[in-house]
């Protein structure tokens, strides 16, 4: 249990985030200004094009962004805690034991010298003093509840010898063995069968209902998002153009980018006489290692006015909680039909 | 029916389970265990399943990545295990895998250039001098930038790594692509146009594709038929709207009640299966799904169901189905 006061206001709080990369083509900015809040308690979502930086801001968050990367902006405060000030030792006091995250891909993070159960031990020992031995039940454990099973000889195995799947819940099983306060998901159950990733998912709430844990869900999978996420953020090219209630991304999403992607999710059932071909928006992302002046999304945007191409729009409330970067926000079904 | 591209027959593939420091051998992991399948040409077969259930492996076997333990696997009428010499290179080239893990089989060393370029290279299909062109105008079909040749594997998103792995799969015109999880790492929309591409590629060039996913919706819209996996085995196998529509084994309608719908007012249905995951190094007599199937009866837990056809192409193993 903490014994630190709890405190009030966002349990993490972003404000300004850029992340700019050193390349041999010239510079890459990845992240670009990105405002972000997650109250405690609160399972949040962050969705967006493949590439507009959402992983980018979970790994800058925990501050472990590839060497060639400079990480930005007024602050990140965790608990009133500046991340962007701390040193790496008490960084890494706080990884893994208040902070911690499921990475993309297990594979690049996952040690492939160590047997599963030594790398689940290793926070329990580093962090809240246990023995190996002890460590070593907790591991065992924790695979159990993350559905892995004959977890005892599971944690003998090495990183290659699991399935796709198995390997996302280990790193789970890591993530979670601590309790942290904050939980980076970053496309935690894409390698899971439907039924595995609703016990994930019903574990994560589980840890939240427990210890008052919230989450940041980056994922691709708009059902998951729809199921589980209080709010939603929705990132273009390295921005938030979107930001609102689970209720309000769904039911009355704003941003024309956020429309588009609506229109693409594949559906199970898809209702009679819809066309064969799936809906996609148009065209490709501007390129990150240019400047882009006016709306990032204005090549491809079906409402684009002239002003588009050239004035960066604004970020603005369409309703209290519910906000729109785009010139039109709020009058996007007023301006005429989309083109 | 013409003769299938790709013909899979009693496969199964076992891992030695060993322990001590003797190494001695204790069990197998059953990750396969006796699984017939058939691609036509220009066809998609979509391969869905628990995870762990051994799709992977089914999928790496299917392309000489591994020796089957049993079975055997025939690629245009040829029995694979005998290709030697020029035959064997041109198996290599004729039948391609996308990996599930984009990171993990990419050089980290190699730019997604000649990443995607190797192949031209190997097989001879294109100049030196032209290959890095043909590099950059695959890796534009997959929605990257031409100017992408010449970045490295860990400059790219998760998503983008995944598409640098399509593009190296499409590059030396193959026949059959094993597709591991192609599109899990994309959004909606970048996905909706690497299926459509593919189904176009398809169409042109009468491509055939072993599809595995977990998500049921996108499984749907490729494939012209789907098969069901459990535990090594499968489960059910129909055309594409007859597994959706009317689910006969009772792991199929499972995993379809489980699909989260994308609209916040559809509550999720708590659709955990009840019961001990069981395991591929003991798995349970009888039916493999029986400690966990709503409607088992005694017999289920005795004798493993018979393989049946109880409409044209559609198959199921269950004793209680039909
Ligand atoms: N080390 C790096 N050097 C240069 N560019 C990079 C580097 N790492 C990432 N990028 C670029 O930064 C952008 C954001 O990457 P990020 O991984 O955050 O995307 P993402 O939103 O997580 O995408 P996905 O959904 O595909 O995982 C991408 O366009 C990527 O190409
Ligand atoms: N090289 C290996 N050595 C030992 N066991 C292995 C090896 N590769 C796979 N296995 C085991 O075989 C089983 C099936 O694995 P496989 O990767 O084929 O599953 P999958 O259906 O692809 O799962 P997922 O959906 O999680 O990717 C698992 O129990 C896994 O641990
Ligand atoms: S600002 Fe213009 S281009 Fe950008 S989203 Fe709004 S309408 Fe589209
Ligand atoms: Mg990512
Ligand atoms: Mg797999």
């Amino acid at each position: 249990m903490s014994t630190q006061i709890p405190h009030a206001g966002p349990l993490l709080d972003v404000s300004g985030l850029t992340v700019d990369f050193r390349t041999l083509a010239g510079p890459v900015r990845a992240v670009h200004g990105v405002d972000l809040a997650v109250m405690p308690g609160e399972v949040v979502g962050l969705v967006g094009e493949s590439g507009c930086g959402k992983t980018q801001t979970c790994l800058s968050i925990s501050r472990l962004i590839h060497p060639s990367g400079r990480i930005g902006g007024r602050h990140i405060l965790f608990e009133g805690t500046d991340l962007l000030q701390l040193g790496e030792r008490e960084m890494r006091r706080l990884r893994g034991a208040r902070i911690s995250m499921v990475f993309q891909e297990p594979m690049s993070s996952l040690n492939p010298c160590l047997s599963i159960g030594e790398q689940l031990s290793e926070p329990l020992v580093l962090h809240q003093g246990m023995d190996w031995r002890q460590a070593g039940r907790h591991a065992a454990e924790m695979l159990g509840r993350v559905g892995i099973p004959e977890a005892k000889q599971r944690c003998r195995e090495y990183p290659h010898q699991l399935s796709g799947g198995m390997r996302q819940r280990a790193m789970i099983a890591m993530a979670l063995i601590c309790r942290p306060k904050l939980l980076l998901a970053d496309e935690p159950t894409t390698a899971l069968d439907v039924t595995v990733q609703a016990q994930i998912l019903a574990l994560m709430l589980e840890l939240r209902e427990q210890t008052g844990a919230a989450v940041l869900l980056v994922t691709h999978n708009l059902g998951v998002v729809a199921q589980s996420c209080d709010r939603i953020y929705v990132m273009y090219a390295g921005q938030v153009v979107e930001e609102g209630t689970t209720a309000a991304i769904f039911g009355r999403p704003e941003h024309p980018y956020t429309r588009g992607l609506m229109r693409s999710v594949p559906r199970l059932r898809p209702p009679a006489g819809s066309p064969d071909r799936l809906e996609s928006i148009p065209g490709t992302v501007p390129r990150l290692d240019t400047p882009l002046p006016g709306c990032r999304f204005h090549s491809r945007c079906a409402y684009a006015e002239p002003r588009c191409s050239s004035e960066p729009p604004e970020v603005r409330a369409v309703e209290p909680g519910h906000l729109s970067r785009c010139h039109f926000a709020g009058q996007l079904d007023h301006g005429g039909a989309p083109r | 029916m013409s003769l299938p591209l790709l013909e899979m027959h009693d496969i199964a593939k076992w891992f030695p389970i060993t322990s001590g420091l003797l190494q001695l051998h204790t069990g197998d992991i059953r990750a396969v265990d006796g699984v017939s399948l058939t691609v036509h040409r220009g066809e998609t077969l979509g391969l869905v399943g628990e995870s762990g259930c051994g799709k992977s492996t089914l999928g790496r076997v299917a392309v000489k990545l591994m020796e089957p333990t049993r079975g055997h696997v025939r690629f245009d009428g040829q029995p694979v295990d005998r290709l030697k010499g020029m035959e064997l290179m041109a198996f290599r080239r004729r039948a391609q895998i996308v990996f599930q893990d984009p990171y993990g089989s990419l050089n980290r060393r190699m730019t997604a250039g000649a990443i995607v370029g190797e192949g031209l290279h190997i097989h001879r299909l294109a100049r030196r001098s032209q290959v890095r062109d043909r590099a950059a105008e695959l890796l534009q079909r997959v929605g990257l930038a031409d100017t992408d040749v010449a970045r490295y594997p860990h400059e790219f998103s998760g998503g983008q790594r995944q598409r640098i792995g399509i593009a190296r799969a499409l590059a030396v015109s193959p026949e059959l692509i094993v597709c591991d999880e192609p599109v899990s790492a994309l959004d909606v929309s970048i996905q909706a146009q690497i299926i459509e591409l593919l189904r176009d590629l398809q169409r042109e060039l009468n491509l055939s594709y072993l599809f595995i996913a977990h998500d049921l919706a996108v499984v749907r819209h490729i494939s012209h038929r789907v098969a069901v996996m459990y535990l090594g085995r499968l489960c059910e196998e129909a055309p594409r709207d007859v597994l959706y529509d009317e689910p006969l084994h009772p792991y199929t309608r499972v995993l379809l009640a489980a699909v989260p719908e994308p609209d916040p007012k559809v509550p999720l249905r708590p659709q955990a299966l009840p019961g001990e995951v069981p395991s591929p190094a003991n798995p349970p007599p009888g039916c493999r799904f029986s400690p966990r199937c709503p409607v088992a009866i005694d017999v289920c837990r005795r004798e493993q169901p018979q393989w049946r056809e109880l409409a044209p192409g559609h198959f199921v193993a269950c004793h209680v189905a039909g």
